[in-house]
Order: C-alpha cells, then structure tokens, then sequence
C-alpha cells in the first residue's frame, strides 16, 4: 500500500486548480505551469525506480479491497508511459510560453494542458474499467477545451465535430462497460482477466471485445474511425497539436493493448487477427495520405496514423517479440513525434508557410536546425542507431 | 420489464442516429443527449431491476434480495460527465454559430474554399 503512484495524478491537478484563480498573470501562470510539469517529473521519477526495485504497486481507493474498490496500479509499462506523457508536457509548456500568444495565456491555457496530463495520467495508471472510461473523459474534457482555445473559424468548425465524435465513442464506451459488467460481474481489470477464461460463451465476449475495439480506435484513430483526425488535428496550433499528436490517440492506444493482452484473449483466432487486419489497413490509409499532401502539417499528422498502425500490428502478433516491439515504438514514436511538431512549428514560422513546394534552403539558411529536423525525421524513418529500428521488426 | 427497457434502450439509440445524422446543429445535440440517455438506461438495465429489499447488508436480507448498486453507481458518474459535455457542446453550437453565421453541417464542411 503506498501512495506514489497517485501523485503524478494529483500534482498537475492541484496546480491545475491554483492556476484558475489568477489568469490574467502571464508570468505567474507560466512559473507555476512549469513547476508543476517538473514536480510530477521528479514524482514520476521516484516511481519508477520504486517499481523498478520492487514490482508492481498498486493502490485500492478508500481501501476497499480489490474486485469491490477502485484500484490503480502501476507496472513498468504504465510507469514509462506516465513518464514519457510527463516530459512531453513539460516541453509543451515550455514550447508554449514564445509561440502560443498571450491572449491565449490568459485565458486558461496552462490549465488546461495540466488537465489533459491528469487525464492521461490516470488512464495510464488506473486498473479499473470504468475508471479507465472517467479518465478518458478529463483529458476529452480538457483537449475539447485546447482545440476550440482561440476561437478561430476553423478551430471551431472542427472541434464541433471532434466534440460529435468523441461523445458517441463515449457512449459506446458507456454501452460496453455495461455489457461487461453484465457478463462478468467485475470491472476490475485483474479479476476480468481471471473471470474471463471462466466463462464459457465466447461468442457474447468476441462481440464485447470488438465494441471495445470500435471505443478505443475511435481514440486511437484506426483505419475507418480515423476520419475525424486530420482535419482536427490540423485547427489548433501547433504545440496543442504536438501535446494531441504525442499523447491522446497514444492513450487509445494503450488501451487496446492493455484490453486485448490482459484479458480479451478467449478467441485471439477471430479479435486479434481482425486487429492485425485493420493495423494494415491503417498504415496503408496512412501512408496514403502523408503521399497525397504537400502541407508538412498534414504530413505529419497522417504520420500519426500510421505510427497507430505499427504499434497494433506487433500487438496483434500477441507474442513476446511483437508486443516488446510495439512497447518499445509506442514510447519512442511519442517523444519523437512531438519533437517533430516542434520542429515543423519552428519551421513553419521561418517560412511563413506549411507548405512543402514553397520551401527550400532550410539547411542553408539555419543549419543547425536543419540537422536536427534531419535527425528527427531519421529517427521516425527507423534508420539504425536511431532507437526506432528496434522497434520495426 | 427487463425486454420492454430493451426496446426503450433501442428507441432511444435509434431517435439517436436519427438526429444526428440531420444538417442542424441543435438536433444533433438533442442526438447526443438522448444517446448517452439510451447508454445510461442500458447500464440500469444491466445490473438487474426489481428488488424488494434496500442494497443495505442486515438481518434477514441475503444478495438476491435487492438490485445490484454498483451500476447506479456508475450512471450517476455517466451522468454527470454527460451532462456537462452537452453544456459544453452547446456553448460551442452557440459560439460557432455566432462566429460563422450558420449552424448548417453542410457548409461547415472545411475544404479550402469554404474557410
């Protein structure tokens, strides 16, 4: 029983909560913003070595005991997840304070990019299926409120139908939790893994495990339910974009994997052979088009799909290689995808434009970050050396 | 009672769709609300109805006495969350309408010309 493993949900949402009392101090709201990002770092930190040096920790809320309470825990995977989530936050923050402008500063940005780390936070790091389902409902909350932040015309056009979206996969989301529940008569994640291969009517829990898929890809954006994510991912600007890119379809992600590793395996002939199928189908939709823009926005942001793609292709191998692999791509595509961001952020404004055709002569003109964009996009390519290639194969 | 809150649950869930996908903007989120309203009564439906007894442990009451509490539990949770999505979400269609004088899905389509 220790409690460490709440903190990286509770620092940012304390901070959170004192940074709405004074928004019209911009430099306040950025110390205090950064302070936190830092402080759940440190936090984060102590917890991994913690779970490192002695397992898995988990906490039951109000202490009632496992299948009854609520339970978070804490594995290396959810850890490193928490811990990478974190550092993207925290470079976003720091990314912010120069680009996003001060009328946004005022109104409640920093706040909200805390909340959506608490949200991501907890989905990380809790064990419970619904609790999973409120989780996901903060950091929806919180980037609702990131993609309309502005009020341009486009960030309002899109993110009425990012809103429509996102409600109906809550729904469905509501729907399954209660088909589970009914089946089973736990949401406790551990004891659905032990109940699950107890019940002998796969068919009821194939149908189950396929609505789920449909909730959590509609997060994740695989290839039907992707529909919605260029075009709203493309509205705000630019380190929403890398803080939505790094880290909201990657929770969806997560969750398909912790669904279908730790307990949707009573038929893995039909589940995972259906979600290896469409992990192709998402990289081909994504390669597609990242081959059809000339905007460098729009190219990285199908990126996102495909990467979406690769990381459930090994997990629908469901074995040792392919699920290390995918873990291994997940953690890094989320560092290396919001550092693109950045850069692309960076080299939008030098140029005025997104658009690949009037560009040219970055490497001439700043060389430095020519090399870097360089690098990064290496590292996305999987070129050897660059942490990536292990994870391709 | 659990069949006729089946079709209830289904009628909900159709009238649903049936909004959401028309053109106007208000009658997409009557949609929404009366889809998480369908999601919640399914929740309810799920945990069993009927009872006769308080889902209080005393004397005298065994298990199969009172309805499961936990999914009540939950709808109120849901309810809540959805709740304060609609708000949100209708705050936005006010918004967007004020800002590009339509509330018409159709020229809210975000293709180049139509900025």
């Amino acid at each position: 029983m220790i409690n460490l493993l709440l903190f990286p949900i509770l620092i940012p949402l304390l901070f959170a909560a004192i940074l709405l009392f004074f928004p019209k101090n911009i430099s306040l709201q950025r110390i205090i913003a950064a302070a936190a990002a830092a402080a759940t770092l440190i936090s984060v930190l102590f917890l991994l070595f913690k779970v490192k040096a002695d397992g898995i920790q988990a906490v039951t809320l109000g202490s009632w005991d496992a299948p009854f309470g609520i339970t978070m825990v804490s594995d290396l995977l959810s850890v490193l997840l928490v811990l990478s989530a974190t550092i993207i936050t925290l470079f976003v923050i720091f990314y912010s304070m120069p680009t996003i402008g001060i009328e946004r500063e005022k109104s409640f940005y920093y706040p909200a990019v805390l909340f959506l780390l608490v949200g991501v936070n907890g989905a990380f790091t809790t064990g419970d299926i619904f609790n999973l389902f409120v989780f996901f409902e903060v950091l929806l909350m919180a980037s609702y409120m990131l993609i309309v932040h502005g009020g341009e015309k486009p960030q309002l056009r899109e993110s009425i139908k990012y809103l429509l979206v996102n409600i109906i996969s809550s729904a469905f989301f509501v729907a399954g939790v209660a088909y589970l529940y009914s089946v089973t008569g736990t949401l406790n994640m551990a004891d659905l893994a032990v109940k699950i291969p107890q019940i002998e009517a796969t068919g009821i829990l194939t149908v189950i495990a396929v609505m789920f898929l449909v909730v959590f890809g509609f997060k994740a954006a695989i290839f039907p339910l992707y529909f919605w994510l260029p075009g709203a991912y493309y509205a705000p600007p630019i380190p929403v974009l890398a803080l939505f890119g790094a880290l909201l379809t990657k929770v969806g992600v997560y969750a398909i994997i912790r669904t279908y590793t730790l307990f949707f395996t009573m038929n893995i002939a039909f589940t995972h052979e259906l979600l290896g199928i469409i992990a192709i189908l998402t990289i081909l939709a994504g390669c597609v088009g990242a081959l059809a823009y000339f905007d460098v926005k729009k190219i990285i942001i199908y990126n996102i799909i495909i990467a979406v793609g690769v990381i459930l292709f090994g997990v629908a191998q469901m074995n040792e290689a392919g699920i290390e692999g995918s873990l291994f791509y997940l953690i890094h595509d989320m560092l290396i995808k919001a550092a693109l961001f950045f850069l692309i952020g960076i080299v939008a404004v030098l140029f005025g434009t997104s658009n690949l055709r009037e560009m040219g002569g970055l490497i001439k003109t700043y060389p430095v970050l020519g090399w870097v964009y360089l690098i990064a996009a290496f590292g996305l390519a999987g070129i050897p050396r660059l942490a990536d290639s292990l994870g391709n194969y | 009672m659990e069949i006729i809150m089946s079709f209830v649950i289904g009628f909900l869930f159709m009238a649903a769709v049936y909004l959401m996908l028309s053109k106007s903007l208000i009658r997409i989120i009557i949609g929404t609300g009366l889809l998480s309203h369908g999601a919640h009564l399914l929740i309810l439906t799920m945990g069993g109805l009927g009872g006769t007894a308080l889902p209080v442990v005393a004397d005298g009451v065994s298990v199969s006495d009172y309805a499961d509490p936990l999914p009540q539990a939950l709808i109120l949770t849901a309810i809540v969350i959805s709740f304060a999505v609609t708000s949100f979400f209708l705050v936005l269609a006010y918004r967007a309408y004020q800002e590009l004088g339509t509330d018409n899905m159709n020229l809210m389509r975000g293709t180049e010309d139509n900025d």
